[in-house]
């Protein structure tokens, strides 16, 4: 026993060195990780009696409700906190089950398990997983709850709240873990799951998204569910009416979700040893696909040069086979979809602006994101061609340009016409949509190139992910370039603005905008790749 | 004899880590080139700026008549094959070599003659349609190999080429090296197994702690370790001229 607390200390000590040492590699990624936190931290806590807070933050929340609790007025609060308990949860789920699902180690040939036993090894990812979880979603939780104690003047709910949040976080991260697992089973195993990862990852952001976007209906169904059993536990002593048999429930089940984490993921790992499965052998392309494939390197190879030609072919080809990058794509838009529903449901009229953003959006998002990881092990073979950088950023620019140019203008068009928008507002939405599409995928090169990890780019063998946050970037620049189309319809809906004229600025300034961002963007992109040394 | 590769002064920083200093080589055109030394020496670093991958941090070079800062000229005229081959995964050897031609803008009927004589040579033809990702080590150095000679260049870099292969697939790419250099390519060769070098090299150099040790013919190396040493051959020479480096 004493030998494992020391072998499962020690990988998580390792562990967190990494995440520490990789962190520090990536401040671009830290800032954000903070900026995240930080919100949702300001958004849980709300407003503070101190002086000039208000210009912070505003909105009431746990330390006012804490507030209200000792006032005596503290009805609902258990509800809110039961919510919040699921929301929380939603959250650590998501993560690990994301962090678990993309995971390129290989159960089968991990060092680790040379060396630890089945349950030290487990104790030491979910205890990994629980650090993850601990310093993202849980802090909120722990200021969130410390924040209602010192409203409501109650140390003991401050201690309370603590356990509660450990064990909450704990429990999620044991349950889902092997869900996890499961899931990577599932993608290795079965070629036709893989092959959909995109639909799947997408419903599952989708999901996640809308239930932090819509937190009131989210309250209502996440606190009927055990998970909010841990806000009892929190607030069992703050007077609001907190079940006691559920508080002791919510403990008692922490320990026992561990137990059944760790065993369950033993069994996924034992079958996943045995199996002998592998998705992703060779198969011939449906001929659709090649005649598509043929249709667009004509394309192409009419508008560039034959190596620039040669670079969007092939990114074409390696997405068709490996369309792990377009997940990404997929999941921007449902993490993201909830804002926009939300842009929509107060100026419906934007529908069509708000549509051809968010296909420009999802077009770039994907290999054009981490060109140096996508290219990754060949990275020399183009570096080493004449003139080859200038081509590879060309050669994507276009790969994304061309689908997404039609697609976007596409879709704003097909939008305005589906709501039954005038001439002039159908024609302002296509020339918007092919605006932003041309120029997304130029963005999003100069964003992956300045935020990519290049320290890991030569050492993928496959298409890459982008980075979380040339991601963010990118996907806030092109939405800032979509948003003086929103802000003319807004015009339009307020009569400040004529229809002709508030689609002139709109397509005159989205135009400026697109063309200043797409030149400094491609600009920047390509001085970066030539200054780029492997 | 013509230089294929001259270098002078050559020296390569990374912050306070002095990689190369002082390389000055001079390679003849058409020769095998052996570049040895202990790991972390320095090798790859100088066939990164060689390659133009990397720029210097000072000293000049020229590859095949050109300096290395013109980019444009010298990767035209040379090829690199690194340690990892540079493959995607996803595309097969055929489609591969394809985009291998197509970015060093070689026209369509040249790639696809090249392409099926060299698989033919390489004896991959009848794997060509297969994708890379379900290659064996040796194939994957084969087929990195063909990609850097579709363009017919004038100097090769092979870092490490028999690394990890078995010895059919070594023997294949010891056949390949010797054919390059009766073609008259120069062929700088970066390899841990000396045996290798031995039987390849015209030329030896050897780089320890980023500084060019000893450099020249084959036979003039041995036997400089050979008088103040009691053993023969190259692997004597190495760890002589390397002792107290440890791998």
């Amino acid at each position: 026993m004493e030998t494992m607390v020391r072998q499962v200390g020690h990988v998580v000590r390792v562990r967190a060195l990494r995440g520490v040492r990789r962190a520090r590699d990536r401040p671009m990624v830290s800032v954000l990780y903070l900026a995240a936190v930080s919100f949702a931290l300001l958004a849980v806590v709300g407003r503070l009696p101190v002086s000039g807070y208000e210009a912070v933050w505003s909105d009431s929340g746990a330390y006012a409700a804490g507030v209200a609790v000792a006032d005596g007025r503290g009805v609902g609060a258990l509800g809110t906190a039961r919510g919040l308990s699921g929301l929380l949860a939603v959250a650590t789920c998501y993560g690990v089950l994301v962090r678990t699902a993309q995971r390129e180690d290989d159960e089968r040939t991990d060092h680790r398990r040379l060396a630890l036993s089945p349950t030290a090894f487990f104790t030491a990812e979910l205890l990994d997983q629980l650090a993850f979880a601990g310093r993202l979603v849980g802090v909120v939780g722990v200021a969130g709850g410390v924040a209602f104690a010192a409203g409501a003047a109650s140390p003991t709910t401050a201690v309370t709240t603590l356990v509660a949040v450990a064990a909450l976080v704990a429990t999620a991260v044991a349950v889902t873990f092997p869900v996890a697992l499961g899931v990577r089973l599932a993608f290795r195993h079965y070629p036709r799951v893989r092959r959909h990862r995109l639909l799947l990852g997408a419903l599952l952001v989708s999901v996640v998204g809308f239930a932090f976007v819509r937190t009131r209906s989210s309250f209502a169904l996440l606190s009927g569910l055990p998970v909010g059993w841990y806000a009892d536990l929190a607030l069992v002593g703050a007077g609001v009416g907190a079940s006691g048999g559920r508080a002791v429930a919510a403990l008692v089940g922490t320990p026992v979700a561990w137990w059944l984490g760790i065993a369950t993921a033993r069994r996924i790992t034992d079958y996943q040893r045995a199996d002998a499965g592998k998705a992703g052998e060779t198969r011939g392309d449906p001929a659709i696909v090649t005649r598509l494939r043929v249709a667009g390197g004509r394309l192409v190879s009419r508008v560039a040069s034959r190596p620039t030609a040669a670079v969007a072919r092939v990114v074409w080809l390696r997405l068709w086979r490996e369309p792990r990058a377009l997940l990404f794509s997929g999941l921007v838009v449902g993490a993201t979809a909830g804002v926009g529903l939300v842009v929509v449901e107060t100026l419906p009229t934007a529908l069509p602006a708000v549509v051809a953003t968010y296909v420009a959006v999802a077009t770039g998002a994907g290999v054009t994101l981490d060109p140096l990881g996508t290219e990754g092990t060949a990275l020399p073979l183009t570096l080493t061609a004449p003139h080859g950088r200038e081509r590879v950023v060309t050669g994507y620019a276009l790969s994304a340009a061309v689908p997404g140019t039609a697609l976007s203008a596409a879709a704003g068009l097909g939008t305005a016409l589906a709501i039954g928008a005038s001439p002039a507002a159908c024609v302002g939405a296509a020339l918007v949509g092919s605006i932003l599409g041309a120029m997304a995928p130029v963005v999003s090169l100069a964003a992956g190139l300045r935020l990519s990890p290049t320290d890991a780019a030569t050492g993928s063998r496959g298409v890459g992910l982008p980075p979380l946050g040339a991601l963010s970037a990118f996907s806030a620049v092109v939405a800032l370039i979509g948003m003086p189309a929103i802000a003319a319809t807004a015009a339009i809906e307020s009569g400040s603005m004529s229809l002709s004229t508030a689609m002139t600025v709109a397509v005159a300034a989205t135009a400026l905008l697109g063309l200043g961002a797409g030149w400094y963007a491609f600009r920047d992109a390509v001085g970066r790749l030539d200054r780029y040394e492997p | 004899m013509p230089l294929a590769i001259e270098t002078e002064s050559l020296r390569k920083e990374y912050g306070d880590t002095v990689a190369v200093t002082g390389l000055s080589l001079r390679v003849e055109s058409g020769s095998v080139y052996g570049f040895l030394g202990p790991n972390g020496a320095g090798k790859t670093t100088t066939m990164r700026m060689l390659t133009t991958l990397t720029a210097p941090t000072s000293g000049r070079a020229r590859v095949a008549g050109a300096s290395i800062e013109d980019r444009a000229s010298v990767t035209s005229r040379i090829g690199f094959l690194p340690d990892v081959p540079p493959l995607y995964d996803e595309l097969t050897a055929r489609e591969q070599l394809r985009y291998a031609g197509g970015i060093r803008d070689l026209p369509a009927e040249t790639i696809r003659e090249r392409v099926s004589a060299l698989l033919d040579r390489f004896d991959l033809s009848d794997d060509a349609d297969r994708r890379l990702g379900e290659y064996s080590r040796g194939m994957r150095k084969r087929v990195g190999l063909i990609q850097i000679l579709l363009h017919d260049p004038d100097v090769v870099f092979l870092d490490e080429p028999t690394s990890g292969l078995d010895p059919r697939s070594a023997r294949t790419m010891r056949r390949v090296i010797e054919d390059l250099a009766d073609d008259e390519t120069t062929v700088f060769l970066s390899s841990h197994l000396l045996t290798v070098v031995e039987a390849l090299a015209d030329r030896v150099g050897v780089i320890q702690d980023g500084r060019l040790v000893t450099e020249g013919p084959l036979d003039a190396v041995k036997r400089e370790a050979q008088r103040d040493g009691e053993s023969e051959g190259l692997e004597a020479a190495f760890l002589e001229m390397t002792e107290g480096r440890s791998e």
